[in-house]
C-alpha cells in the first residue's frame, strides 16, 4: 500500500545534489556518452471540467499538464542506464489545486544491472519495493544473489515525502536491507529491516518484514507477506494466500491480509490517514477469493468475493461479491466487458450494487472507448440513490511517434449535480539508437 | 546528522560489496532491463511465449499471467524483485 503524497518536498533539498550527481555520473564513463539507446516519451494533457455543486454553485477549470519521461540504456555498450521522469501542471482557468503551478521529479537515477544474478545498483531518486519497503527515496541501492541462492539487498538515502499538514514534515533519513533465499522456480524466501529516521506522531519508524513464495506443487504456490511496526508495536500487515494455477487457462486464489491503521499509517503525512479521519486503533482484515477462467479463447469470466472486517464499529463490516465477463477480439486489440458486483454491510450507507460495461474499436489509425459505470446505493447519499458515469474517448495515430486523443466524461452523483470534463491529450513517444547495443 | 553519517557508512560498503563482488554473484540470467518486443494492448498473457521459469525472476512465467487473480496480488511478487516488472513499466506508475 503506497503512502499518500502531495505536492510541497522536504526532499527537494537534497534535490539539486540528486540531479548534479546523476547529471554527471555518465562523464566518469569515458566515451559512453555518445553511444545509448535513448528514448523519450511526453504526454500533455489539456483538461477542461466544470462541476455543478449540490448548493448550485457552479466551478470551471483548465489546467494544462506534461508527463514527461527519458531513458538512456546500453551506455557505451554497458548495462548501465539512465532514468528521468517527471510532471507538471499550469492552471490556464482557476486555481485547481494549491496554487497555479505544480509539479514533481519523480525520478532521476542511473542504474546498473549486471546481466547475471540481477546484480543490480541504483543511484539518485526513485522508486523502491523491497520487502518491508515502499519508498521514494534520494539515495543508493543494491542487490546481488550468490550462486547458492543466498541474496542481499541494501538501500538508504533521504526519503522524498511530502506533507500538507502544518508542523509536519517527512522523515531525515531511511535506510534498511534484505536477506534472501532463492531457489528457482521452487522457493524465494526473505527477511528485511527499514528504519527512517524522523518524527511521526513523535518516533522514528521501524519496521520488520517477513516474505515467502513457495511452489509446493508444479501447480500450487503458497505465498506470504507481514510486516512487524516496532515502532509502535503493531504488526503493520499481512497478507498470506495459496494460488493454483493449473493452465494456462484457469487461475484461482483464495487468502487472508489484515493490516492495522496504527502500524501502516504511522508515518501518514496526509489528512485523509491520520486521526480523526481513521481511528488509529482500527484493525482491518479481509478474506479473499479469485476466480479467473478463460473458458473459451477471447472469452474470460472473472469471480471475486471478499469478507471485510473492522474492530471498529463505525465503519462496518462488509461483503462484495462481484462477477464480470471479458471479451477481446480484433486481434486482441480490443476488449469488451460487463460486470457487476453486490455489496452488503453492517451500515446501510454502505450497501451498493455497481454495473460496469465497456467496449473498445480500434480500425486501423484511430481508437475509439466507450465505459459506463453506475452504483445504486440502499440508503440515499445527499439526497441521491445513484451515481453514474459515461467516459467516451477517441485517438488517432498521426505519425509513428505522435498520437491525438481526446476523452469527455459525464457524470451525476451525490457529490455533483453535473460534471462534465474533456480532455485532449497529445502523445509523443521517440526512440533512437546511438550505437548503445553491442 | 550521527544517523545521516550512519547511513552514508552502510551504503558505502554496499557499493564495495556490489563492486568487489560481482565475480560471486549467480550466473543465472538477469531480467533484461527493456522487454525485446513491444507487447500488446490490453492484458498481458506471458505464456503466449513463455514456458518454465523466468529467467531473473526465477518463478514460472504462469505466474505473471495478467489475469484478475496475478492484478490483485502482483505487489506481493514486487517485494522481492521489481525487475520483471520494469522491463515493461516504469516503476513510478506504481
Amino acid at each position: 500500500m503506497g503512502r499518500p503524497t502531495t505536492v510541497a518536498s522536504p526532499g527537494k533539498r537534497v534535490l539539486p545534489a540528486v540531479v548534479a550527481i546523476t547529471l554527471l555520473l555518465p562523464l566518469l564513463f569515458a566515451g559512453t556518452a555518445l553511444a545509448a539507446d535513448l528514448s523519450l516519451s511526453s504526454k500533455t494533457y489539456g483538461l477542461y471540467y466544470e462541476r455543478e455543486l449540490a448548493g448550485g454553485q457552479k466551478d470551471r477549470y483548465a489546467p494544462l499538464y506534461e508527463y514527461l519521461s527519458a531513458d538512456a540504456a546500453n551506455l557505451g555498450g554497458k548495462p548501465l542506464s539512465f532514468h528521468f521522469y517527471g510532471w507538471g501542471r499550469v492552471d490556464l482557468g482557476e486555481n485547481s489545486g494549491s496554487g497555479s503551478t505544480s509539479g514533481e521529479v519523480g525520478s532521476i537515477y542511473l542504474e546498473y544491472l549486471h546481466p547475471e544474478g540481477n546484480a543490480q545498483g541504483k543511484l539518485g531518486r526513485f522508486f523502491l519495493t523491497e520487502g518491508a519497503a515502499m519508498e521514494i527515496i534520494d539515495g543508493a541501492f543494491v542487490k546481488a544473489t550468490t550462486p547458492v541462492g543466498l541474496g542481499v539487498s541494501l538501500y538508504g538515502g533521504v526519503p522524498v515525502e511530502y506533507s500538507i499538514l502544518d508542523n509536519t514534515s517527512g522523515g531525515d533519513s531511511l535506510f534498511g536491507g534484505r536477506v534472501f533465499f532463492v531457489r528457482p522456480g521452487f522457493v524465494e524466501i526473505g527477511a528485511s529491516y527499514l528504519k527512517e529516521d524522523g518524527t511521526f506522531q513523535g518516533k522514528n519508524r521501524e519496521m520488520y518484514g517477513g516474505d515467502l513464495w513457495l511452489r509446493v506443487a508444479p501447480s500450487v504456490e503458497l505465498t506470504g507477506q507481514a510486516t512487524y511496526n516496532r515502532s509502535v508495536s503493531e504488526m503493520a500487515s499481512q497478507r498470506y494466500a495459496v494460488r493454483i494455477v493449473p493452465g494456462s487457462t484457469v487461475d484461482i486464489s483464495a487468502g487472508y491480509e489484515s493490516y492495522t491503521y496504527k502500524g501502516l499509517f504511522q508515518p501518514a503525512l496526509n489528512p485523509a490517514f491520520v486521526s480523526p479521519s481513521v481511528n488509529p486503533g482500527d484493525k482491518v482484515e479481509v478474506i479473499f477469493a479469485i476466480v479467473d477462467w478463460a473458458f473459451v479463447p477471447g472469452w474470460t469470466l472473472e469471480v471475486a468475493g471478499k469478507n471485510i472486517r473492522h474492530d471498529k464499529a463505525d465503519p462496518g463490516d462488509a461483503n462484495r461479491g462481484e462477477v464480470g465477463l471479458r471479451y477481446s477480439y480484433n486481434d486482441k486489440k480490443d476488449t469488451a466487458g460487463l460486470s457487476a458486483a453486490f455489496v452488503s454491510a453492517d451500515l446501510e450507507e454502505n450497501e451498493y450494487q455497481e454495473y460496469r460495461g465497456f467496449a473498445t474499436y480500434s480500425p486501423g489509425k484511430t481508437r475509439l472507448t466507450l465505459d459506463a459505470l453506475t452504483q445504486q446505493y440502499k440508503k440515499e447519499i445527499n439526497g441521491k440513490k445513484d451515481q453514474f458515469q459515461v467516459v467516451a474517448t477517441a485517438g488517432y495515430q498521426l505519425l509513428a511517434a505522435l498520437q491525438l486523443s481526446g476523452n469527455l466524461t459525464y457524470t451525476q452523483s451525490p457529490s455533483f449535480q453535473e460534471d462534465w470534463a474533456g480532455l485532449v491529450r497529445v502523445t509523443y513517444d521517440f526512440a533512437m539508437s546511438t550505437g548503445g547495443k553491442k | 546528522m550521527m544517523r545521516r553519517s550512519h547511513a552514508v557508512k552502510i551504503l558505502g560498503a554496499a557499493l564495495l560489496a556490489l563492486m568487489f563482488g560481482c565475480s560471486a554473484v549467480s550466473k543465472t540470467p538477469s531480467v533484461p532491463p527493456k522487454h525485446p518486443e513491444d507487447l500488446p494492448q490490453g492484458r498481458v498473457d506471458c505464456l503466449e511465449c513463455h514456458k518454465d521459469v523466468s529467467a531473473g525472476a526465477l518463478k514460472p512465467y504462469a505466474n505473471f499471467r495478467h489475469s484478475a487473480v496475478f492484478i490483485n496480488s502482483h505487489g506481493t511478487y514486487a517485494r522481492q524483485g521489481q525487475n520483471l516488472c520494469s522491463s515493461c513499466y516504469k516503476s513510478e506508475f506504481c
